[in-house]
């Protein structure tokens, strides 16, 4: 069987052409399959860099509008609780009420947060939506006391962690952040002296 | 030519060329969709450090300020996280972690001539000690650079500048004083009698002493006439701790008038009152606290204070705004510490019309054989310490103090920084720089 096929296509005869056009749909069906599978996988990694991307600008107008506050307002209305979910970015704040403000540090650096029903004006987590590329998330805040050991007092300057989170519903649903996108700075009091 | 165009006609293979070509062309697009996916993936990262980076820095900078005020640097030092003194045009650098991958590297000059250093920063102050601050921050390799100018005023000195008796216009003292090692001073005449005993003599300019009689170490000639800070009464009006009175204890709230009626201890904290007499009565802070008493002056002398107007001629007594310790009262802070009882007198100027329609305002305090542990600072009163063989521990600065029979006064070096703040340095311009700096071994340049 297989030696008169041999003998046939040597020969250029009939049925050639069927067959070149099965391999050949054989090798366009991969290859587009192949295209596809490239251009998912490209949508996801757009997807995720457009959330990233959204997420860092959220941070980054957040960390400045709260940068710009009185020294006194830069503080939590109320003390939020650890979560059980890793994935939650209340996972880093320990029972003894600290927050973990390096989360990838061995040993893992914490410290008191600041929080002040009176004069504080920052709620821990508020909701975000970007009306251009129609993506939502939350925005988690935790101040932090700055303890400075050359300088006498634990309390010498407040550090703001901002945790930045994208809801994943919607178009590109699946392409989750796998971490929220962390903005740090650090605000002093400008009358300390 | 002619078998080339019959081996084409006849179409053999022809199908799998094609599907090659379409292949390559599948490949290419391929190629070009995840080169592009992947810089755009690249690019996002390299934002996100980016506005991470800038947010180090900024806390870079942050910090540096924050040390430049607390550990209060000389001018020919910097800060790291401790005070340095590196070589002269050198900065001081350290980096620290902001958390998360992100940290921050920031350099501080010395003290810099006005107008040098940070030269293209706004805002350039002429006046202060000016450092140039330079801080980078860095995330996984993306660095951003920041610097700022910032600039010191000198300090507030403290509420006492000499450490003992000040009186701006005129500091009477006769009859056998003792100011056991105490300095008197003033602008224009110190007035002393014959055995009176104290350290040193302060004259500003243009100042003199009748000092006949006396006992001293010498003179100090101020550059420049004796000033007061204002007295920092600023709020208390309001915020004070005035509950704690009530009307068996001589206070009416609606007028602010203390009239003690028996000897008072006043936990810590501040306490304004419209006028206030002792009536012969002790006043200390319950141990442990610092007590700072404000005698207000009526709301045409300082609006906003609440307190009544004095008709012309005044009535009330004591005047509204005024300070009165009869025969008998005395302050007794726990282990005599003068700093326990801060007394502040705001009065009104002693040249105005509230001077010419009430007179001049005046703080007493006549005691026999009693004593004062207190600070007494009444920039526009007159303030006599008359008292028998009664001791004072202190210091006091009005504007014409009056000390007079044997009494007895020591300075209480608790007061010596009473009142005294260091120059906070202030952010004076903002710049973001190249990521690098221009000239090696030049943190500031590149801004």
């Amino acid at each position: 069987m297989a030696r008169r096929l041999w003998t046939r296509l040597r020969r250029g005869e009939e049925g050639m052409t069927l067959i070149e056009l099965l391999v050949a749909a054989v090798l366009v069906a991969v290859g587009v399959l192949a295209l596809f599978s490239v251009l998912d996988g490209s949508r996801h990694l757009v997807t995720t860099s457009e959330k990233n991307d959204v997420a860092a600008h959220q941070g980054e107008a957040e960390i400045e509008r709260i940068l710009a506050l009185d020294y006194s307002a830069i503080a939590l209305t109320t003390a939020p609780s650890h979560a059980a979910a890793s994935t939650d970015p209340d996972f880093y704040i320990q029972a003894s009420g600290t927050y973990q403000w390096d989360q990838g540090a061995t040993p893992k650096p914490a410290d008191p947060m600041v929080v002040d029903p009176t004069a504080g004006t920052l709620t821990h987590v508020s909701t975000w939506s970007d009306g251009q590329s129609r993506l939502g998330g939350s925005i988690y805040r935790y101040v932090t006391w700055v303890d400075d050991p050359d300088i006498a007092g634990t309390q010498d300057a407040k550090r703001v962690t901002l945790a930045v989170t994208v809801n994943n519903t919607g178009p590109g649903a699946a392409s989750n952040l796998k971490k929220p996108v962390l903005v740090s700075s650090i605000v002093i009091d400008p009358k300390a002296g | 030519m002619l078998k080339l165009r019959q081996r084409l006609s006849q179409e053999d293979g022809i199908a799998l060329a094609v599907v090659s070509g379409v292949l390559l062309v599948i490949s290419l697009l391929a190629a070009a969709v995840i080169s592009e996916a992947t810089q755009s993936s690249q690019d996002t990262t390299r934002d996100r450090n980016s506005v991470r980076a800038l947010a180090a820095a900024q806390a870079g900078l942050a910090m540096a300020n924050y040390r430049i005020n607390k550990l209060h640097p000389a001018d020919n030092q910097c800060v790291t996280n401790v005070v340095s003194a590196p070589n002269s045009g050198s900065d001081c650098a350290i980096t620290e972690s902001v958390g998360n991958g992100a940290s921050y590297t920031y350099y501080v000059t010395q003290k810099i001539a006005a107008g040098s250093g940070c030269q293209n920063l706004p805002g350039t102050p002429a006046t202060g000690t000016q450092r140039c601050i330079t801080a980078t921050g860095t995330v996984n390799g993306v660095v951003r650079r920041l610097q700022i100018r910032v600039s010191a005023l000198p300090g507030t000195p403290p509420y006492l500048p000499i450490h003992g008796f000040l009186g701006l216009d005129y500091v009477y003292a006769k009859n056998n004083m003792n100011f056991n090692g105490a300095d008197l001073g003033s602008n224009r005449l110190v007035d002393l009698g014959n055995n009176d005993i104290f350290a040193y003599l302060q004259l500003a300019p243009g100042a003199s002493c009748n000092c006949s009689g006396a006992t001293y170490s010498g003179t100090v000639n101020n550059p420049s006439a004796f000033t007061l800070q204002p007295v920092p009464i600023a709020n208390t009006e309001s915020a004070n701790n005035n509950g704690v009175l009530g009307l068996g204890d001589g206070y009416t709230a609606a007028t602010r008038s203390l009239i003690m009626t028996h000897d008072l201890t006043l936990p810590a904290g501040d306490y304004n009152f419209c006028r206030m007499d002792f009536g012969g009565h002790n006043l200390s802070p319950a141990p442990g606290a610092q007590i700072r008493i404000f005698i207000d002056a009526p709301a045409s002398v300082r609006p906003g204070s609440g307190c009544l107007d004095n008709t012309k001629p005044p009535t009330a007594s004591p005047m509204w705004g005024e300070l009165h310790g009869d025969n008998a009262a005395s302050i007794n802070a726990p282990n005599g510490t003068a700093a326990d009882v801060q007394l502040f007198v705001y009065g009104w100027p002693p040249t105005s019309s509230f001077a010419t329609d009430w007179g001049i305002n005046t703080v007493t305090f006549a005691k026999n054989d009693g004593e004062i542990d207190a600070l007494i600072f009444a920039p526009n009163s007159i303030v006599n310490l008359d008292k028998n063989n009664g001791t004072m521990k202190g210091g006091v600065a009005g504007w014409r103090t009056y000390f007079k029979n044997n009494m007895a006064f020591q300075w209480d070096n608790s007061l010596a920084d009473l009142g005294k703040k260091p120059g906070t340095a202030d952010q004076k311009g903002w710049f973001e720089c190249k990521p690098q700096p221009t000239s090696a071994g030049v943190p500031e340049s590149g801004c």
